[in-house]
């Protein structure tokens, strides 16, 4: 798998992908329903494969232009964190969540899911500052 | 205000009417982390339907007045199998008298490794966006309803 396959393009939700150094950063815009659940979990357990595959030490998931995301994208963030988050420490790597500060639902959503992994994610905003 | 709505929602509907209840709210409260949170009670409601209506139609109905007692109110009426009936006033009973967000945060734990994407929608609705969740078993049909005060003073 390469990060190639992050980037995906059909219906209202796309992603864009890239990997600098030991950096995978995943950019996600429009919204996940239930159209467009199952590219959801396809790009979270490829980002989740990746990292481990190229020892990755971070994984960014921007999501300032995501617009909306249904319960089911929330519950596959959760199966996603809680698997990175038992990872041991020679393969661990961090999450760095980067929400919107007009997108309100982010703000919510994003201090519940932390909690599942609390030591390795943190939530930003696109200005860099911590959510 | 009141505004019903009986149709067949789709996946691209939801996101349709999920839009003009933020629209119509922004407008009406002039608070857009309000409004924000009817949009998403209203997605998760109607995705709901979604899954579970047996003949794909459904009620929708939001009602925002005085005679609501400064409240605002979604609801969604719709035909459902017996099973999905159960498991939804069984999840609005053990969610009255529980903590939201443990509720919320314990659902979503026994939800992670399952192959079923749904299960956490009310859940959502009553921790995320701070709303009250009501499920109605009337035999054939479920009717849920979510309220939230107007405003913070109501």
């Amino acid at each position: 798998m390469s990060i190639a396959t992050l980037t995906q393009n059909e219906g209202a939700f796309t992603t864009k992908s890239q990997k600098d150094a030991d950096v995978i950063t995943v950019r996600f815009s429009g919204e996940v329903d239930l159209e467009s659940i199952d590219a959801l979990q396809r790009i979270l357990i490829g980002a989740h494969e990746i990292a481990l595959a190229e020892h990755a030490k971070q994984v960014i998931i921007d999501l300032t232009q995501l617009e909306f995301m249904n319960s089911s994208g929330v519950k596959h963030f959760v199966t996603w964190l809680r698997s990175a988050s038992q990872l041991p420490d020679a393969t661990s790597y961090k999450i760095r969540l980067v929400a919107s500060k007009t997108i309100p639902w982010q703000k919510r959503s994003l201090a519940a899911l932390r909690t599942f992994a609390v030591s390795i994610v943190s939530i930003v905003h696109e200005d860099g500052a911590e959510a | 205000m009141q505004f019903e709505l009986t149709f067949q929602p789709t996946i691209p509907l939801v996101t349709v009417i999920r839009r003009t209840v933020t629209s119509i709210f922004d407008r009406v409260l002039g608070d857009r982390e309000r409004s924000a949170r009817l949009a998403l009670a209203t997605h998760e409601l109607l995705e709901n339907v979604v899954r579970h209506s047996t003949d794909g139609q459904t009620t929708l109905q939001i009602h925002s007045s005085e005679d609501t007692r400064g409240r605002v109110t979604i609801e969604t009426r719709n035909k459902a199998r017996r099973e999905d009936i159960t498991d939804l006033t069984a999840q609005a009973l053990a969610m009255a008298t529980a903590d939201p967000e443990v509720f919320y945060l314990e659902l979503m734990v026994e939800r992670a490794d399952s192959a079923d994407d749904g299960g956490l929608g009310i859940a959502r609705i009553r921790a995320e966006a701070d709303m009250l969740v009501d499920v109605y078993d009337e035999g054939e049909y479920v009717r849920i309803v979510a309220s939230m005060p107007l405003s913070d003073a109501a």
